[in-house]
């Protein structure tokens, strides 16, 4: 009997772990278009949930208007993606002439301005309106665990999306010079990289990887206006912790506190959890200002 | 040391002008209008305190103000005390709260937007432990608060007299900026503000006065915070939310930053905004956002400022320039 107990509370164990990374993976996705950001443009993006919300809007759109479910999401991802860069070469441009402290401390102002005005204008046009995508199979059952087929799936398409980021960066040239500008700005320069294209091509990445987010939420839960702030400090939080210039820090603390979030919730019940997390972030802060995994790219 | 008290005469014009405003407009929504304006206008000399003076990014101004607003109350309601004996504990708290942030913020170390980012999850966990103590706070449906006797209430009733009060605090809080920038606390933050290393080393205890800052700034938000929540009638976490910081931001940036003035011109002109723009609904953050952005971008030094400067160049004397 005992036993029996055991091995139940191992099993539901391991569902919560795995129902944790999935929801990390998704996490992950949605820090590490701001960690890019962050350490090319110098901008700690406030807007960068409202790119995930404009996907989402974008899509539900054109889904109900009779576009192919796939080619409209992709439609919106893209939108997400060039309404980044345009931000990069129009209301941004002044920032960048700023330097140091000033440059990051206007940048917070001005993305924050930029996502009320994101956040008024998509809640004002579409109240009610939300963007979901329905997974065919509800559950699936593997050795005997069963999972949310939804969870599952949006779990992928984020581990996915990772994956051809990492591709993208570490073996083409172009990704490459990325990352030698997010290491030094002045010698890459030196060295006949153009770093204000290559930011641009980075706010284009993370609008990309915003709207990507969008996809890996909308099929886990949904994704609607309005929530454009709170999307934004999960990536703060993530971003944060994994060390905020950080590609791969922001992938790990993703993960990390997934499953963090998913034993909080299973234990204690889900307001708690928030507040744990963000205990997580304050401490993280005061104990190591330069995040928990630092130092790589 | 001398004690000379300056009371700036435009200040004194500025508030009896206010003063004199319930004669003209007496309707119950006006009166709440002109309320909120001097409710404001405290916030945003707080904010010039803490932010202005001390550069503190505090983006946890709508929690503090919001601590000592459920403190008070919560202690009024549940020990049926007079709610002017609770007010000081929560004023206590939300200093204490205020110069704890500061003084861990300073002694770690963290840059201006590290400040920010600690103080905005603080005010992210407030939210969440206001919606999540239900039992205590109500929880998203907010509280009501015990009925605050403010003074002089039996001759000019209840609104009337609490736009008193609380527009005389916003005087009071005015004048005492005016002298704050003059004290040696002023000075010594103006020294830290251009040159912090050399003020660190002609003996300014940088920490000290950085933590005295944001007390001051604390206590005032959370007076006012307190007065708002009896003014209301009620605490919510949809009062004293994180775009309550941005308002008070904002007012900040249009009056102008570390100036005597700015506070008031701008709390009366982004309320007057806020309430002309009701009608659109969510669009009224866009309004909002747009202004942060134009502001931030092009117009740093706000309104008072630059009318200040107008009125040297006619009057042909020069304001010696800061940092």
């Amino acid at each position: 009997m005992n036993l029996d107990l055991a091995s139940i509370a191992l099993s539901d164990l391991i569902e919560v772990l795995i129902d944790g990374i999935l929801f990390g993976l998704q996490l992950s996705l949605l820090a590490v278009g701001l960690v890019l950001i962050f350490g090319l443009g110098g901008i700690l993006n406030l807007a960068h949930g409202e790119f995930v919300i404009v996907t989402g809007v974008i899509s539900a759109v054109l889904i109900s208007s009779g576009w192919n479910p796939a080619v409209a999401i992709l439609a919106g991802i893209l939108f997400s993606g060039i309404l980044a860069l345009a931000l990069d070469r129009s209301v941004l441009r002044p920032v960048y002439r700023l330097e140091g402290e000033m440059e990051v401390l206007v940048g917070l102002f001005v993305t924050l301005g930029l996502a009320f005005t994101l956040e008024g204008i998509t809640s004002y046009l579409f109240p009610g309106l939300y963007f979901s995508v329905r997974v065919p199979v509800e559950t699936v059952s593997i050795f005997g665990l069963s999972f949310r087929a939804s969870a599952l799936v949006s779990g992928m398409i984020s581990f996915l999306s990772l994956m051809l980021l990492l591709l993208f960066l570490g073996k083409t040239m172009t990704g490459k010079a990325i990352r030698a500008a997010l290491q030094n700005q002045t010698g890459s320069k030196v060295c006949g990289i153009d770093v204000d294209r290559m930011r641009s091509l980075v706010f284009f990445l993370g609008g990309l990887m915003a709207g990507l987010a969008a996809l890996a939420k909308g099929i886990a839960s949904s994704v609607e206006p309005g929530s454009g702030l709170e999307l934004t400090s999960y990536a703060l939080i993530v971003g944060v912790v994994g060390g905020v210039r950080s590609v791969y820090g922001a992938m790990v603390a993703g993960i990390l506190l997934g499953i963090v979030n998913a034993l909080a919730g299973y234990l204690l019940g889900t307001y708690l959890t928030l507040v744990i997390l963000l205990a997580i972030v304050v401490a993280v802060i005061l104990y190591k200002p330069s995040g928990l995994f630092a130092g790589g790219v | 040391m001398k004690i000379s008290l300056e009371i700036p005469k435009p200040a004194v014009i500025f508030f009896l002008i206010f003063a004199l405003l319930p004669f003209l407009f007496s309707n119950p929504y006006q009166l709440r209008i002109m309320t909120i304006v001097a409710i404001f206008s405290s916030f945003v000399y707080a904010a010039n305190i803490i932010i202005g003076e001390s550069r503190q990014l505090f983006l946890c101004m709508s929690a503090l103000a919001g601590i000592s607003a459920y403190t008070s109350a919560i202690l009024a309601s549940s020990y049926h005390l007079n709610p002017w004996i609770t007010i000081p504990a929560g004023v206590l708290f939300s200093v204490a709260v205020g110069a704890m942030l500061s003084y861990v913020s300073i002694v770690r170390g963290l840059g201006e937007v590290f400040v920010a980012i600690v103080t905005l999850t603080f005010t992210l966990i407030f939210e969440n432990v206001v919606l999540g103590l239900r039992w205590l706070t109500m929880g998203e449906t907010g509280l009501v608060t015990p009925v605050l006797w403010w003074p002089l209430q039996e001759i000019l009733g209840r609104r009337v007299a609490s736009y008193y009060t609380i527009l005389l605090f916003a005087f009071f809080v005015s004048v005492f900026y005016a002298n704050f920038i003059r004290s040696r606390l002023g000075i010594a933050l103006r020294a830290i503000r251009s040159d912090r290393i050399s003020a660190e080393v002609v003996g300014i205890d940088v920490t000290r006065y950085n933590v005295i800052a944001a007390s001051i700034g604390s206590a005032i938000l959370a007076v006012t915070g307190s007065f708002y929540g009896y003014f209301n009638g009620m605490v919510s976490p949809g009062i004293f939310s994180p775009s309550m910081d941005i308002i008070i931001i904002l007012m900040l940036l249009l009056g102008g930053l570390r100036t005597l003035y700015g506070p008031l011109i701008g709390a009366t002109t982004i309320v007057l905004v806020l309430e002309s723009t009701r009608g659109f609904g969510q669009l009224t953050l866009t309004f909002l956002g747009i202004m942060l952005v134009v502001l931030i971008l092009t117009f740093r030094e706000g309104i008072s400022s630059i009318a200040e400067k107008a009125f040297a160049r006619i009057s042909g004397s020069e304001r010696e320039p800061e940092a």
